[in-house]
């Protein structure tokens, strides 16, 4: 009886516990409130570069998780960096100061230096290094290819990714870690954490440039220091009829399913993608899902009861793999259903591996839209480059695009944080492995043009099969 | 155009779903009950004996690293030989030095070795899922929106086959009786002349194969298997379907399993996402707190 009783506490505490880590699951930017409101909130003074807390002290930045974080080393081990106690900041450039620690650099009126110092400039990358599907090292030495033979203004430019754990709760934890220290911070995949990330008040108030592959235009659109490099989901709601119509996917008795995360920020691309298939006069219904993935089996056996020829699929990339392998793919007359949408997560490699199943390849019929070609095309579009997958080859992309957004910064001018933010805004730029970008026109979301990938079981990877075209 | 589902959409495809997802949550649930019957303690770490088992499987079966690409077959017994010992490990590292010590300290262990496998998984497979062949390919039965695998056919035959091994197993071997007299009085059992040591190893020996059993069937179906698959997929409905059929009961599991998986299916069919987010998996939470606190000795369980 005693030993019962010990077992229904124990149990009742592990599934109270479970149920608050599952609300807090569903709602992420509930869960990242918490984690604020838990602690001191604390934010860079834009003026001077201490960080302080919400009255305007300033607050020790040994205090701050990861704020004394050192770039240049492992930025996703905890606690600082031993070796660079405080930068130096870099002579000869206006305004760079260093400071302990904090980073920090500019004077009154010269403009933010931070991240420049020691003839280096440190960017800083999030994305999901662990547990979320991509090659994680790739993230890494995708940067170094690049800018092993590229320097900006004869300095070394260093990239360090940090792990946002797949959460909007781990990006703001990466980003804020890299405010500080860090020149500019691109986000590299996930559309919570690159919204939680760029619009997060640290990095507002540092004034931290922000780069991303297009995803939403909720919250993030009117801020400053954000910039989409690719076409947003909404904007490829009608590309993705586009592309159906020409792959002859488009046209479905049973019409088509929309499989999209139940969360505010893919509501535009759903808007979209609707818009897009009444205009088509094509039959749709829409399917949500929990932001967490939810059941596989439940949604799988509604594409089987709904016949949908057509899967529009927004959301995790592990629950697609699972739809996909729990819906099957049985030959004619049996259910094999098309699978759509857009990028950037559903386009690399690691999804299609899965989807395409583990022992002999699977039919799985899959054609998504993404800002990048196919890796079947590395060499094509990076000549004499090796590269081992394609997520290196993408970030390496993205490398040559920042590339050109530092060269776009005059030369008669500091390499500030605000002269890179004007500097980007005033210029559009040329195709490398990402299409054209276009910010000139005043807005931030530059993306022009998008690829389609088609998976190839036999080879198990994406490659092209269009574009680019919007 | 809105497609209207039928009956058969709405009650019967999930019920058959459930019934099969419900078999993976029993067969861990044996495990979990096994080791409740023998030690008296929720076991955290039995969802990864299953995914060690099926990232051994993997990793045989593709060759990977430095391991001979072996038959599928070969594979499999490898797999579940690494659950075995997984759980035999546990028990001479972990539950044996800590047997004497209150039950709550060994249910904290036993979470340790969970989070501690996780880590050992990421470090030798990567934190990435890889996917992973079904056992038997094919379908068995499709029609409408139903569709049952062959892999699924095995899940079920697997399940029931053992559940009744080990009901027999209990009921009417010295060495079943021995485990129950171990779990009850581990002092009075060894001055009979009983091994606690051996009966203890055992009983953990067989945890692991029963946990190395879901695995592998639960892998081969989702195609997909990751550090922590199962702890994160199936660990709390197969918690639930212990508790739900009576935590000392061998068949209860399955019938709990079995009621959990279609609950679930069925629940996550019919209530839309916009009205309850993951409606699934917070019916779980509610069975297992509406059993806890109105039927703890579950549905064939007894108060001991």
């Amino acid at each position: 009886m005693k030993d019962n009783r010990a077992l229904r506490m124990t149990v009742l505490g592990f599934v109270a516990g479970a149920m608050l880590l599952t609300a807090c699951g569903l709602k992420p930017e509930a869960k990242a409130t918490l984690r604020q409101a838990g602690g001191t909130r604390t934010f860079v003074d834009p003026n001077t570069g201490q960080i302080v807390d919400e009255q305007g002290n300033p607050v020790d930045p040994n205090a701050v998780p990861g704020a004394t974080q050192a770039p240049g080393t492992d930025p996703n081990q905890p606690g600082g960096i031993p070796g660079q106690p405080g930068s130096s900041g870099q002579p000869g450039v206006p305004g760079s100061s260093g400071g302990p620690t904090t980073g920090p650099t500019s004077g009154p009126g010269a403009g933010n230096t931070t991240g420049i110092r020691d003839g280096k400039i440190y960017i800083a990358l999030h994305g999901p290094l662990t547990g979320a599907g991509v090659p994680q090292d790739s993230f890494k030495t995708g940067t170094k290819i690049y800018w092993t033979n590229h320097k900006i203004r004869g300095m070394e430019v260093v990239a360090d990714a940090f792990d946002d754990e797949y959460s909007p709760g781990g990006a703001i934890k990466a980003c804020r870690r890299a405010a500080p220290n860090y020149f500019m911070i691109v986000g590299g995949a996930g559309t919570d954490q690159i919204q939680a990330c760029a619009k997060d008040q640290v990095v507002q108030r540092g004034g931290v440039p922000y780069v991303s592959a297009g995803v939403t235009t909720n919250g993030l659109t009117g801020l400053n220091n954000y910039f989409a490099a690719s076409l947003t989901y909404a904007q490829q709601g009608p590309t993705v009829v586009k592309m159906a119509r020409e792959k002859g996917f488009l046209n479905a008795a049973h019409g088509w399913a929309l499989v999209i995360s139940d969360t505010p920020n893919f509501a535009d691309a759903r808007d979209s993608i609707e818009k897009a298939l009444k205009a088509a006069g094509i039959p749709y219904k829409y399917i949500p899902v929990p932001k967490t993935g939810g059941n596989a089996q439940t949604v799988a056996n509604q594409l089987r009861a709904g016949n949908f020829e057509t899967v529009y699929f927004l959301g995790q990339p592990l629950f697609f793999t699972e739809v996909v392998t729990n819906t099957g793919c049985s030959p004619a007359p049996g259910y094999c259903p098309q699978y759509t949408g857009v990028g950037i997560s559903m386009g690399v490699n690691t999804v299609a591996n899965l989807a395409c199943g583990g022992s002999k390849p699977l039919p799985f019929k899959g054609e998504f839209l993404s800002p990048y070609p196919g890796f079947n095309e590395a060499a094509r579009y990076a000549p004499g480059v090796t590269f081992k997958d394609d997520i290196e080859f993408t970030i390496y992309g993205v490398m040559q695009l920042l590339d050109q957004m530092f060269q776009s910064v005059p030369l008669s001018q500091p390499l500030t944080r605000e002269n890179f933010i004007a500097a980007v805004a005033a210029h559009d730029y040329t195709a490398g492995i990402f299409n054209d970008v276009r910010f000139a026109s005043g807005t931030h979301f530059g993306g022009t043009a998008a690829f389609y990938l088609k998976a190839n079981c036999n080879t198990r990877q994406w490659e092209t099969d269009g574009g680019p075209t919007r | 155009v809105i497609l209207a589902f039928d009956v058969g959409d709405k009650l019967l495809t999930p019920l058959v779903s459930g019934v099969i997802q419900g078999a993976i949550y029993g067969l861990l649930g044996l495990g979990l009950v096994l080791l409740y019957k023998g030690n008296r303690i929720f076991n955290f770490a039995q969802g990864e004996f299953g995914t060690v088992a099926a990232l051994v499987t993997f990793a045989f079966a593709s060759g990977s690293k430095f391991l001979p690409k072996v038959p599928y077959g070969v594979a499999i017994v490898m797999g579940i030989l690494a659950g075995v010992l997984m759980g035999l490990a546990t028990e001479r590292l972990v539950i044996r030095p800590l047997f004497r010590q209150p039950k709550v300290t060994l249910v904290v262990a036993t979470a340790g070795v969970a989070l501690f496998a996780v880590a050992v998984e990421g470090f030798f497979a990567g934190p990435a899922p890889t996917s992973i062949p079904p056992i038997v390919e094919g379908n068995f039965y499709t029609g409408g929106s139903l569709r049952v695998t062959n892999q699924e056919l095995v899940i079920l035959v697997v399940l029931a086959l053992l559940a009744v091994v080990t009901t027999l197993f209990f009921k009417y071997t010295q060495t079943g009786t021995a485990i129950l007299a171990v779990s009850q009085e581990p002092t009075a059992t060894s001055l009979v002349g009983i091994s606690v040591n051996r009966i203890s190893a055992l009983t953990w020996g067989m945890a692991g194969f029963l946990g190395a059993v879901a695995g592998i069937l639960l892998s081969g179906r989702t195609g997909i298997i990751a550090p922590g698959f199962l702890t994160g997929v199936a660990l709390i409905p197969a918690f639930t379907a212990a508790v739900f059929g009576g935590i000392t009961s061998l068949p209860g599991a399955f019938v709990g399993g079995v009621v959990i998986g279609v609950v679930e299916q069925v629940v996550g069919t019919n209530i839309p996402v916009d009205i309850i987010p993951s409606a699934n998996a917070v019916v779980v939470f509610a069975v297992l707190l509406g059993v806890l606190l109105f039927r703890p000795a579950g549905l064939l369980g007894k108060e001991v």
